[in-house]
C-alpha cells in the first residue's frame, strides 16, 4: 500500500517533524500537500531518507 | 573552588550581566534543540554565525572583566577565560597549547560536546562544540588585544561524537566584514514594571531570595547540573544573534513562519525540561510548593523562578485554567533584537512564547503537580493532547511596544 502524509508525519509530533523536513530539503511545497492521498514512491523513499537524517542527534 | 572571573551585576527587570554581558540561564534540551533546528537547512552559513556569535560575545566579556581584574598578560586573560567558561556551565577549557599564532585548545569537559547527547537520544552526525570553538576563538583574540573575529576555529576533536577530550584548532584570520558586535546590554525598558499578580498565595519576592542563595554556577568539571537538566548560564547575545539570524536568512524562502515556529517548539521544549525540572525539584518542594494553595499558584511559582533566570519580569496578566496571559519587561529576545536589528516588523520573543505555551501544558493537562516522569512518552502525550496550549505573541517590545505579551489558550 502506498504510503501517505498522514502515515508519514502523524499528529502534532508528526507535523513538527515534517516542517524539520521541509526545512533540510527546503520544499515549502511539503505543506500544502494533501494528508491522505498516496505518494509516489519516490517522494516517501526521499521523506523517509530525511526522517532519518533528521531523526539523528 | 576559586574562580577568577568578571563581575557580575544585577540590574534592573531581572536582568544579569557578567563584564557588560548579559546572561541567561537556559538548560542542555534547549541548547539541542534551537542547534538542531538552526543547522537545518543546509547553506544557509549557520555554523559560521554559531562561531561568530560566540567568538564576538565571549571576546566582550573577557575583554571587559581582565579590566575589571587588571590582567594585561596574555596567560593571566586566558586564565580568566577559562574560569569563566567554567563558572558559567559551559565545561572546562585548557589554553595552554594556544599562542598569539593560534594552536590547540582542548575542552577535558564541555556542555555542547557531552551534555547535548543526554537531550537528543541519539548519535551527532557532525560535531556540536561551535559555541566552545567560538568562544576559544574570542579568548585567545581578546588575551592578545586582537579584534574578535581575529582567529578561525575548527574541530580536531569533538567529544560529541565520541572523542575522549575536545580539541579546537585555532589560526589567525582577517575578521570577516560582516563580523557581529555583541550589543551588550542593549536597548532596554525604562520606567517602573507592575507588581506580582495580587491573584496568588505565592510570595515573588521570597521566591527570589530564597533562589539567590543557590550557587548556580559550574561544579569542578565546569558543568552545571540542577533540576534533573544540565544548565548554562548563557550569553543572551549569542542566542540573539543566532536565532534571529536564522530568521533573516530563512526570509524569502516560503519557510519563515514554520522557521518561527520551529523555534517556538525549541521554547516549548525547553519550559518543559527546565520548568518540568523544576518544579519537580527539591528546591520547588521546599521553597514553591509549601506556598502553592491552588493548581494556579504552580503557574504564579513558576512565573516567579523564571524571574530569576535573567530573561527579563514575566507578569501573570489573566489566568484561567483554559487561558494565560504573560506581559514580560525587557524580554532579553527583544532586547538583543533591538541592539542588533533595530525595531521589527515580526513578533522575535519565540522562547518566551513556547515558554509561556509549556509552563500551561506542565500545570493543567501535564499534571505536573502529580510528579509524573518527564520522559519523550510525557511530552508527546501533552503535545497530542486535545487539551493542549498553544501560544500567540500579541505584543512585542522589539516592535516598539511598551512590553511583550504572550497569550497561550487550548
Amino acid at each position: 500500500m502506498q504510503k501517505t502524509m498522514e502515515d508519514l508525519f502523524p499528529g502534532n509530533m508528526g507535523r513538527m517533524l515534517m516542517i524539520r523536513v521541509m526545512l533540510k530539503l527546503r520544499m515549502p511545497d511539503l505543506k500544502d500537500m494533501p494528508r491522505t492521498e498516496p505518494l509516489d514512491p519516490s517522494l516517501v523513499s526521499r521523506l523517509e531518507t530525511t526522517i532519518a537524517q533528521v531523526q539523528l542527534g | 573552588m576559586t574562580r577568577e572571573t568578571g563581575d557580575v551585576t544585577r540590574v534592573d527587570h531581572g536582568r544579569t550581566l557578567m563584564s557588560g554581558e548579559p546572561l541567561v540561564f537556559h538548560c542542555n534540551h534547549y541548547n539541542y534543540w534551537l542547534q538542531k533546528t538552526l543547522l537545518l537547512p543546509e547553506g544557509l552559513g549557520m555554523r559560521a554565525v554559531i562561531r561568530d556569535a560566540a567568538s564576538s560575545a565571549a571576546h566582550a566579556m573577557i575583554t571587559q572583566a581582565a579590566r575589571e581584574r587588571g590582567a594585561t598578560e596574555p596567560a593571566e586573560i586566558l586564565r580568566i577565560a577559562a574560569d569563566c567558561f567554567s563558572a558559567l556551565g559551559f565545561g572546562t577549557m585548557d589554553f595552554s597549547g594556544a599562542g598569539e599564532a593560534g594552536g590547540a585548545v582542548r575542552t577535558p569537559t564541555s556542555h555542547y560536546g557531552q551534555c547535548l547527547r543526554m537531550a537528543s537520544g541519539a548519535d551527532f552526525a557532525e560535531p556540536q562544540e561551535l559555541f566552545d570553538q567560538g568562544y576559544a576563538a574570542g579568548a585567545l583574540a581578546a588575551a592578545h588585544g586582537r579584534p574578535a573575529g581575529s582567529y578561525a576555529a575548527r574541530s580536531e576533536a569533538s567529544q560529541s561524537m565520541g572523542a575522549e577530550v575536545g580539541e579546537i584548532a585555532l589560526a589567525p584570520r582577517e575578521t570577516p566584514a560582516d563580523f557581529f558586535t555583541a550589543p551588550g546590554r542593549g536597548p532596554h525598558a525604562a520606567g517602573d514594571v507592575p507588581p506580582q499578580s495580587p491573584d496568588t498565595n505565592v510570595d515573588e519576592g521570597a521566591v527570589l531570595s530564597a533562589l539567590a542563595g543557590l550557587d548556580l554556577s559550574g561544579n569542578e568539571e565546569g558543568l552545571l547540573p540542577r533540576f534533573g537538566v544540565i544548565l548554562t548560564n548563557h550569553f543572551a547575545n549569542f542566542y540573539d544573534r543566532i536565532s534571529f539570524e536564522f530568521v533573516r536568512r530563512m526570509d524569502g524562502t516560503g519557510m519563515l513562519d514554520m522557521a518561527e515556529e520551529l523555534l517556538v517548539e525549541a521554547g516549548y521544549r525547553c519550559a518543559f525540561n527546565t520548568f518540568g525540572g523544576i518544579m519537580t525539584s527539591a528546591e520547588w518542594d521546599a521553597v514553591v510548593k509549601p506556598q502553592c494553595k491552588t493548581t494556579e499558584d504552580w503557574v504564579h511559582g513558576m512565573v516567579a523562578v523564571a524571574n530569576a533566570l535573567g530573561w527579563g519580569v514575566w507578569r501573570v496578566h489573566e489566568l484561567t485554567p483554559s487561558r494565560l496571559v504573560v506581559r514580560i519587561w525587557d524580554d532579553y529576545e527583544s532586547t538583543g533584537y533591538l541592539g542588533m536589528y533595530g525595531e521589527s516588523d515580526r513578533f522575535v520573543s519565540h522562547l518566551a512564547a513556547g515558554g509561556v505555551a509549556g509552563l500551561m501544558n506542565l500545570v493543567y493537562p501535564g499534571r505536573i503537580a502529580e510528579r509524573p516522569t518527564l520522559d519523550a512518552e510525557y511530552y508527546a502525550r501533552i503535545f497530542e493532547s486535545p487539551e493542549r496550549f498553544e501560544p500567540r505573541g500579541v505584543k512585542c517590545m522589539a516592535s516598539g511596544d511598551a512590553y511583550t505579551e504572550v497569550v497561550a489558550e487550548r
